[in-house]
């Protein structure tokens, strides 16, 4: 997997501060973001678009609905997921989706990164 | 002795098989003082035995009877006064009911009318004769305390047909009249005290059933038989053993029950001891029932063939008639009845002789009083009766003339010599009680007493057999039979009977001029007396001459056949008369002799010198005999002379004393018109003491009723007393002049009455109530009307505040008159209290439901239906046709299946754990609108039925508010945390560029600050109004107010909540810009801020700052805010553009391409 080239990140977040953050957050990780997406649509056209990334964080309520034809999709892509919600029914959303992992809102740098550790992504360059 | 083998009880009580549980009845006649007896014995009766009971009580016929309302009390057994026609039935006793006669006719109880007067009536004679011919051996009676006679001529009818009899013991009887008559017919069975009387029955019964089917003991009667008679014979004097067997065994046996024997051998052994139990057989085999006129048309027919020719033949000779076995006489006095009724219709005069014989001498006895039952009243053919009989109270007597004709002896007809010279025998149901022998005895000496064309007249059933060379038959259908001309012999069998064990007995041995003698013949020992021995007579005590011997001419003046002559001392001579008649005088000393001599008799012819002998024989008579001392002296002619003046003077006394007869003569008659006289009255009183015989029964019983029911009344009395002590309920008697008559003690508070109230009259008292006046008047109006009255009446203001239900009820007295009225207060002050606050309540709890909108309902298990009220029925939507009840079926049928398994459990844990039912349902009404309803029910059990009651109520507007407080809270929890992933995430961005945490306070405090902004006007917008853009243009300038001269404007555009935020940060972030580097701050000039929709649907949003002055700008600072602008843009879905002059600054949003989420 180890390909030499930095790995990509496509974070679906409705709120743009967090976004911004999660987007810092990541690249602080060594990930290329390649798209923050507000909404199920415009996150969707992405991914038809083929702009698959190796990792996704997906807010689950997005400001035109659940998030989950998002994970779907790019769950065919094999992508990793995380999701990331304030809603409790983060435990029916790993019992749909077992390899995905979870964190709550609000989180932490060290949660995300122990959220991507545990997908086996965690490919820090020194 | 008269009977007939074939009568119909008997014949049915032989046909009966002997059943242990055939039912007996047992007639009970009573009388005055009768109730406590009849009492006394039914308190022992056992209702399981098979006995039934009659009970024949005289009863004043104008009264109500409470006998059987009396009796019910002190029996085990059912007592009902009897309405006719009742089959009797074991376990009860029938009451003869007041004015009525009763009969049993086929063990069905027949009421019938009394022909007779008050007074006259036997009702108990009436009812056992009809027992005795209904029931045979099964019928007993019982005759309890009672004045008079009645029930004595019954008790014979019952043993004739082989009842049983048993009378209260009359020193135990109140009255013993009744009892004592029954007695007297010696016929009686037991004699007990009432309460031993059912025991007595029911032993005798047992013992009747238990031997019935027993035919040793028949036997054994009939081996014995012949000694019993034996014992009969030699203490009756009467020969039965040639009777017909099969009643003397049928009546021994019987004494046997009675006596409760094993066996005839005890009988034997009995009879033997006890000569009263041979006295008692005696009777009982004599027991004989006869009739006037028994056979009407034979007598018809004897009248005719017979009696009419000998009374048309006869002119001077008597007419002898002489009636063989009379019993109590009716009979004979039949015969004398069709004879006299002969001679009046032919216009003669006879003298007619009945010789009327038994054996029996107390039937005869009766025979001689000529007083029968009244009931026996109807066999005397219509148009004699009231010749030949004579009424009094009950019964009536046969009148003397008849009585005349007729001679009642005591005769055996198988014995003693019999009448001679007789026209006409009538010899009825006596030949059917001798067996063969005794029958061809008998015959011959019928044949023996007639004349030569004599009549001889027989029962129905009885024949002359084998004589009919001795009688030929006149009427063979009648039994009518005339004497042949055949030789007559004196019946062989009468020369050479017995010696009569009763003339032996009395001692006295009386012939005429014989005297029996066992040293010589009769005829020697009669010469040697008249021809050789002393002229002798034998006088009785008083000089009647008994028999006389030798030549007594010198003695005594004999005149032979006159009768009255036969006195010695009228007979005897001058000289011999002063004698005999002193010695007649004194007293005699038994079996001494004295002798009187120098005695001179002088007759006629001359004087006689004599010594007599007087002989006191031990019998008490005389013996004279005369002894000759000197020759006759033959009277000379001188001595006529000298009897002339004793001539003269005995004549002259005979003048006297004929004179003085003929004094005594009109004197005599004069005391027999007076006597008649007397006897009529004494008749006229008898009849009139019978009746008030009658009617003291009646009272006496009427009195027994009376002190019976005054005990009850008493009883009742002390009930009433302590009611009215102890009740509170206040109540006023008044009579029918408004008199107070009684009041309780709780009316006081009301009237206020004191002991010396009663019998005031009830205006005078002035009570606490209000309405006094219309009381009175209610209460007038109540006795007058006779109807109830209710009032509510209520205290005066000045004595309380009680209200009271006034009930005034007529008094009525068992007249059914209305005699005052009763006044009962009912407190209803309470009673209205509560109910007022009752109404309260109600009022309340209906508003409260109305306002709740709370529906009722009730489920009936029972009937599976609901009933509802009208909310409920609204709720459910329910047809209003249906008047509130609904088959549980409109509910289950509507519900999901979930929800009829919820309301499975609810039900099921209510009913068994008693928990409170809970269910909700939803419910879609015909509009279509789902509604959600709530029901609450508990069960409850009233009167024994469990239903289900609760109430229902709409939660839908609940439910809903619920669902969306839910939501907000949802949607309250996802923005807090939003919102602290937002500061979290602004933290470290802001974190990202600053250099000191100076920076980072200030960078946080600005943003922080307009996004509460922002978030401010989410809060402040009104209802659901959508947040406009130009509010949140004007949100982020505020701060700025005044700094520039600012113009906002542009198209109503609204801002979704999702936009919200980001456009929020843009604006903020332009804001800051310009207040730190543009119009808002150093720079002057002017700020306009434009927007307007673009054709694809999104916002063009122009930030524009137009300097005054000319302005050289630096580069463009690319700093955190530039960054986070581009980002909020892109989560606008939008992008943003900066033209910057020295002129101008210009910066543009465009966002909410498509706006595809505006909806």
């Amino acid at each position: 997997m180890d390909d030499g080239r930095r790995k990509t990140v496509l974070i679906c977040e409705d709120e743009a501060i967090v976004a911004m953050d999660l987007g810092f957050i990541f690249e602080d990780l060594g990930f290329d973001v390649i798209g923050t997406f507000a909404t199920v649509k415009s996150s969707l056209q992405a991914i038809e678009e083929g702009r698959i990334p190796d990792i996704a964080l997906l807010d689950v309520r997005l400001a035109d609905g659940n998030v989950f034809p998002v994970a779907d999709a790019l769950a065919d892509h094999d992508v990793s997921l995380i999701f990331h919600s304030g809603h409790a029914g983060l435990q029916e959303i790993s019992r749909e989706y077992p390899d995905a992992s979870c964190c709550p809102k609000p989180t932490t740098a060290r949660t995300i990164e122990g959220c991507v550790e545990s997908l086996g992504m965690l490919t820090r360059t020194a | 002795m008269n009977d007939e083998s074939d009568r119909p009880a008997e014949r049915r009580a032989a046909a009966d098989e002997v059943d242990a549980s055939r039912l007996c009845i047992v007639g009970i006649g009573a009388s005055a003082g009768g109730l406590e007896a009849i009492s006394d014995m039914l308190a022992m009766a056992d209702p399981d035995s098979n006995l039934a009971y009659v009970v024949i009580q005289h009863l004043d016929p104008d009264h109500e009877s409470l006998l059987a309302e009396i009796l019910s009390r002190k029996t085990r057994l059912e007592v009902h006064q009897s309405a006719g026609g009742e089959t009797v039935e074991r376990g009860r006793v029938y009451i003869i009911p007041p004015g009525h006669g009763m009969t049993i006719v086929d063990g069905r109880l027949r009421l019938t009318e009394f022909a007779q007067p008050r007074g006259l009536r036997r009702p108990v004679d009436d009812f056992f004769e009809s027992l005795a011919e209904d029931q045979g051996r099964y019928a007993a009676c019982v005759i309890l305390s009672g004045t008079g006679a009645d029930g004595s001529a019954g008790l014979r009818a019952i043993k004739e047909n082989e009842g049983l009899c048993i009378i209260q013991d009359p020193a135990s009887a109140r009255y013993d009249g009744m009892p004592q008559a029954a007695q007297a017919t010696g016929l009686v069975d037991f004699i007990r005290s009432p309460t031993e009387i059912f025991d007595c029955l029911q032993r005798y019964y047992s013992h009747m059933i238990m031997t019935e089917t027993d035919s040793d003991l028949q036997e054994a009667v009939r081996d014995n038989i012949s000694e019993i008679c034996s014992v009969l014979m030699s203490s009756s004097g009467h020969d039965f053993s040639d009777y017909k067997k099969t009643t003397l065994v049928r009546r021994i046996e019987r004494r046997i029950k009675v006596l409760n024997l094993q066996d005839a051998g005890d009988y034997l052994d009995r009879i033997r001891a006890d000569p009263e139990e041979a006295n008692i057989l005696f009777r009982e085999l004599l027991i004989n029932v006869t009739r006037f006129f028994r056979d009407p048309e034979q007598f018809q027919m004897l009248r005719q063939k017979v009696i009419a020719p000998i009374v048309r033949r006869k002119t001077d000779e008597p007419l002898r008639v002489w009636v063989a076995g009379c019993s109590s006489g009716e009979e004979a006095y039949t015969l004398a009845m069709i004879i006299a009724d002969e001679l009046k219709a032919q216009k003669k005069t006879l003298d007619v002789s009945i010789f009327a014989t038994d054996i029996d001498e107390q039937m005869l006895q009766n025979a001689r009083e000529a007083i029968y039952p009244m009931s026996a009243l109807v066999d005397v053919p219509e148009e004699l009766r009231e010749t030949y009989t004579i009424a009094r109270e009950g019964h009536f007597q046969i009148p003397a003339r008849i009585r005349d004709m007729v001679r009642f002896s005591a005769h055996n007809v198988t014995r003693d010599p019999p009448f001679s010279s007789v026209d006409l025998i009538s010899c009825r149901n006596l030949l059917i009680y001798f067996d063969d022998r005794l029958q061809k005895a008998t015959l011959p000496t019928f044949q023996y007493a007639l004349r030569p064309d004599g009549y001889l007249f027989l029962g129905p059933s009885e024949t002359i057999g084998r004589f009919d060379n001795l009688f030929t038959a006149i009427d063979d259908r009648s039994r009518i039979f005339q004497r042949t001309k055949q030789k007559v012999e004196y019946p062989k069998h009468l020369r050479t009977r017995k010696i009569d064990p009763r003339d032996t007995q009395s001692g006295v041995s009386v012939s005429r001029g014989r005297v029996q003698s066992n040293t010589m013949p009769g005829n020697v020992a009669e010469r040697v007396l008249n021809t050789y021995a002393p002229p002798t007579v034998h006088v009785s005590r008083d000089g009647e001459v008994l028999a006389s011997s030798g030549s007594l001419g010198r003695y005594l003046k004999l005149s032979l056949g006159r009768a009255e002559s036969d006195y010695v001392q009228s007979v005897a001579l001058p000289g011999v008369r002063e004698a005999v008649s002193s010695i007649l005088r004194e007293p005699l000393r038994l079996g001494r002799r004295r002798k009187i001599t120098g005695l001179r008799a002088r007759s006629e012819f001359g004087t006689q010198e004599f010594d007599l002998i007087v002989d006191a024989m031990a019998d008490g008579t005389v013996l004279l005999v005369f002894l000759e001392r000197a020759k006759f002296e033959a009277i000379e002619d001188d001595d006529i002379d000298e009897f002339e003046p004793s001539d003269s003077h005995v004549q002259n006394l005979e003048h006297e004393l004929q004179q003085t007869q003929s004094r005594l003569y009109t004197t005599v008659e004069e005391l027999e018109t007076a006597n008649e006289e007397l006897k009529s009255s004494n008749e006229e009183m008898m009849s009139m003491n019978e009746e008030l015989q009658s009617a003291n029964e009646e009272l006496s019983t009427v009195n027994d009723e009376l002190k019976s029911k005054v005990d009850q009344l008493t009883r009742a009395n002390a009930d009433l007393s302590n009611f009215f002590a102890s009740t509170d309920l206040p109540l006023v008697v008044v009579d029918s002049e408004m008199q107070i008559r009684n009041y309780t003690e709780a009316v006081v508070d009301i009237y206020p009455f004191r002991g010396a109230d009663k019998g005031r009259p009830l205006k005078q008292v002035t009570s606490s109530l209000e309405q006094d006046k219309k009381v009175l008047d209610a209460v007038c109006e109540v006795m007058e009307s006779g109807e109830v009255r209710q009032l509510d009446v209520n205290d005066r203001a000045s004595e309380g505040a009680r209200n009271w239900s006034l009930l005034i009820t007529p008094y009525r007295t068992s007249e059914d008159k209305v005699d005052g009225a009763t006044l009962v207060f009912t407190d209803l002050t309470e009673a209205t209290r509560l109910k007022t606050a009752l109404d309260i309540e109600g009022e309340r709890l209906k508003l409260a439901l109305r306002v709740s909108e709370l529906g009722v309902w009730e489920y009936d298990p029972e009937t599976r239906e609901i009933r509802v009220d009208d909310t409920a029925g609204r709720h459910l939507d329910a047809d209003p046709e249906r008047h509130g009840i609904l088959p549980i079926s409109f509910i289950s049928d509507r519900l999901s299946r979930s929800e009829t398994a919820t309301i499975d459990e609810a039900y099921r844990a209510s009913a068994e754990q008693g928990e409170l039912f809970e269910f909700v349902f939803s419910v879609t009404d015909r509009r279509g609108a789902e509604r959600h309803l709530q029901a609450v029910g508990r069960h409850v059990t009233t009167q024994g039925e469990t239903t289900m009651l609760g109430v229902l109520f709409d939660v839908t507007k609940a439910n809903e508010a619920a669902q969306i407080r839910e939501l907000m809270l949802r949607e309250m929890n996802h923005r807090v945390k939003n919102l602290f992933s937002i500061i979290s995430g602004m933290l470290r961005v802001v974190g990202r560029h600053a250099e000191t945490a100076r920076e980072v306070v200030e960078g946080m405090e600005d943003r922080i600050e307009a996004l509460a902004r922002s978030h401010d006007l989410t809060q402040k917008k009104e209802g659901s109004r959508a947040v406009l853009l130009e509010e949140t243009v004007r949100a982020a300038l505020e701060p700025y107010a005044g700094h520039a001269r600012t113009l906002v404007s542009g198209p109503r555009i609204t801002v979704a909540d999702t936009e919200l935020t980001s456009l929020a940060l843009v604006l903020h972030e332009w804001a800051t810009n310009t207040s730190k580097y543009g119009v808002l701050g150093p720079l002057s000039g002017r700020l306009e801020v434009t927007w307007k929709p673009q054709d694809d649907g999104s916002v063009k949003l122009e930030w524009n700052e137009f300097y005054d002055e000319r302005f050289e700008p630096s580069e463009e600072r690319a700093g955190f805010g530039a960054t986070l602008v581009r980002i909020a843009a892109s989560q606008l879905n939008g992008a943003v553009s900066v033209d910057q002059t020295s002129e101008f600054r210009k910066a543009v949003l465009e966002y909410g391409k498509g706006h595809d989420f505006h909806g």
